[in-house]
């Protein structure tokens, strides 16, 4: 059990990385990079989130949707829980935690859309995982995009200071570093924990 | 906004993935074979546009405080009706767009041209913009395919031409070098980031290149005048 | 200009909301009534075509309390007609390079492979993906015979040439053959 936890969680944020390999949470990985403590706040927003979603969403298909032999909602259901979860946790830190709140901003509700999110919720039922697996990967794979999103904005500061292209400005140069970033990250390809 | 317009922002100055820089994560990670990039594209131009009209259709009874939900609701419903179709008659691109398919939920592309552009606007007009944009995001579907395939393995229109037995979604496409002499690295993840990225920075460079030139036009319009 | 009207109570708004996913629902249920008889179809047909390309036999009888580190999810033991044992057919699931692979092996009387048959994998188009060809003379069919001790690639010491640029995705697939053959042997 142990070492399939393991291979999980080093899955998901190395050998299969979210961004770098699946392409999972692509939109806020480049609209959220430009500052270090963006990239930081909202990559700790996403592993809560697919945390939460991935348990949430674990026991709605286990306890609902199988039994009922309602398979096909999955996708409906899974995205009202996650809008429904992410409206709850905004209205909670808007209460509780007004710094955070604030300094999230648009991203927070932006997180609804976050391919990333939705995307570990399918994998679960995909692969079949059970609910530990579930949050596990839920929660592993939300500290391999917080590992994307910081490498990506820590270069992204220090390249508002070099000399490219202007063509580049934006998300082009942004998209090339991502990508020479995927391809450092491919040395993990093919690594096997058992 | 004649029809005209409309195909020509769809197409260019306001394409999805260009120019809007939105509905990224399905163009990278699925161009890796023209059937897979085609695929993708008219599926969601089908949904696009079917959401569209449903969308502009009720856009004066939806309360406005739950508007994203019921948007979400019905693009959902789109997407599984698509979903459970390709499964049905398609396996093959079923198969290997993967997760992809019920992603396209959370393509930003959809929701944004519900927020932005159906709330405000007639059935006839959101069904023109769900085409047009649906044509603008296969466009730029079909070039990373082009750019991936071509320069990556030496092959054009993997899974749709040259197919084995005619089953479509099969086979590597026509070879035009051979595959040794690719950049392989092209279709891997890498490839799929350094090529939009440098598609971007292109029609960055050709959308400014025309605005100096329509400036450069409209001052010596004043000038001569 | 929008007229102002009282904003509508959280009852009203919740059941809207449930009323449009109720209709969605319904939609949706009558298209999954429609495909998913054809769906269910087409899976069974896979792994059924799957079978017969790797082992034909005329019954396939699960087995269980095998040993298993895992990648096996279900093996079964070929007879023919006349009941002598064909062999076995082993459904396997394991790590490739860019996610996991389905494999189905297939295991002759005398404990040589009789072939692979990959059912689902999502390895790059043109490399990794070359293992799921079936066509003739596809690379698959360079396990082929192969026995415990030869089911290994060229690299790591055996007779079997990796497929250009996608080793991890070779190494995968012709190690698990080589699990299930020494799974099979273990069963006598």
């Amino acid at each position: 059990m142990l070492t399939s936890l393991l291979s999980i969680s080093l899955g998901a944020i190395l050998i299969n990385n979210f961004i770098f390999s699946q392409f999972l949470g692509i939109c806020p990985f480049l609209g959220c990079s430009n500052k270090m403590d963006t990239a930081a706040g909202m990559g700790l927003a996403v592993i809560f989130v697919m945390g939460l979603a991935s348990a949430l969403c674990w026991m709605i298909n286990e306890w609902i949707l199988m039994p009922l032999d309602l398979g096909f909602m999955q996708t409906v259901a899974y995205i009202l829980v996650i809008a429904s979860l992410v409206q709850f946790i905004e209205m909670f830190l808007k209460k509780s935690v007004p710094s955070l709140y604030s300094a999230l901003g648009i991203y927070l509700p932006l997180i609804t859309t976050n391919c990333a999110v939705l995307g570990v919720v399918l994998l679960n039922t995909q692969n079949s995982y059970n609910f530990i697996e579930s949050v596990v990967y839920g929660i592993t794979g939300g500290i391999g995009f917080l590992v994307a999103i910081c490498l990506l904005a820590s270069v992204r500061e220090k390249i508002e200071f070099a000399d490219y292209p202007k063509a580049f400005e934006g998300f082009a140069i942004a998209l090339v570093t991502g990508g020479l970033l995927s391809l450092a990250f491919m040395g993990f390809s093919g690594m096997k924990i058992f | 906004m004649t029809a005209k317009q409309q195909f020509k922002e769809g197409l260019i100055t306001n394409n999805p993935v260009l120019v809007q820089q939105i509905g990224m994560c399905a163009t990278m990670a699925i161009t890796t074979s023209m059937f897979n990039g085609i695929g993708m594209g008219l599926s969601v131009l089908i949904i696009l546009t079917c959401c569209n009209v449903v969308i502009s259709a009720i856009r004066k009874i939806i309360p406005n405080e739950i508007r994203l939900a019921i948007f979400v609701v019905v693009i959902a419903g789109f997407v599984t009706i698509v979903d459970l179709v390709l499964q049905a008659y398609i396996p093959a691109l079923s198969e290997s767009l993967g997760v992809f398919i019920p992603l396209i939920v959370v393509n930003c592309i959809i929701i944004g041209r519900a927020e932005a552009f159906c709330q405000k606007n007639p059935v006839g007009l959101a069904f023109r913009d769900g085409i047009f944009q649906g044509l603008g995001y296969t466009a730029v579907l079909f070039i990373m395919c082009l750019i991936r395939e071509f320069l990556g393995k030496g092959s054009f229109g993997g899974g749709l031409l040259n197919t084995i037995d005619g089953v479509i979604g099969t086979g590597n496409g026509v070879q035009i070098f051979p595959s040794e002499f690719g950049a392989s690295i092209l279709t891997l993840p890498v490839g799929g980031f350094i090529t939009l990225g440098c598609i971007l920075a292109a029609m960055n460079y050709a959308l400014r290149k025309s605005e100096e030139k329509k400036e450069a036009r409209e001052r010596a319009e004043k000038e001569g005048k | 200009m929008e007229k102002k009207t009282a904003s509508p109570s959280i009852m009203k708004l919740a059941l809207v909301l449930l009323a449009a996913a109720a209709v969605v629902a319904l939609v949706l249920g009558l298209v999954n009534h429609v495909t998913k008889d054809r769906i269910a179809q087409l899976a069974a047909e896979k792994t059924a075509t799957a079978y017969a390309n790797v082992l034909e036999a005329a019954n396939y009888e699960e087995l269980s309390g095998y040993e298993n580190n895992g990648t096996i999810t279900k093996l079964v033991k070929a007879t023919d007609e006349s009941g002598a044992p064909a062999g076995y057919v082993a459904e396997t699931y394991f790590s490739g390079a860019q996610g996991m692979i389905t494999m189905v092996v297939g295991v002759g009387a005398d404990n040589s492979c009789t072939g692979i048959y990959v059912t689902k994998s999502s390895e790059t188009a043109g490399l990794g993906a070359l293992a799921s060809e079936t066509q003739e003379g596809a690379w698959r069919d360079n396990l082929n015979g192969t026995t415990l001790e030869t089911a290994k690639l060229a690299k790591d010491g055996g007779s079997i040439a990796a497929i250009a640029g996608a080793t991890i995705t070779s190494r995968a697939c012709t190690d698990e053959a080589r699990y299930v053959m020494y799974v099979t042997s273990l069963l006598g």
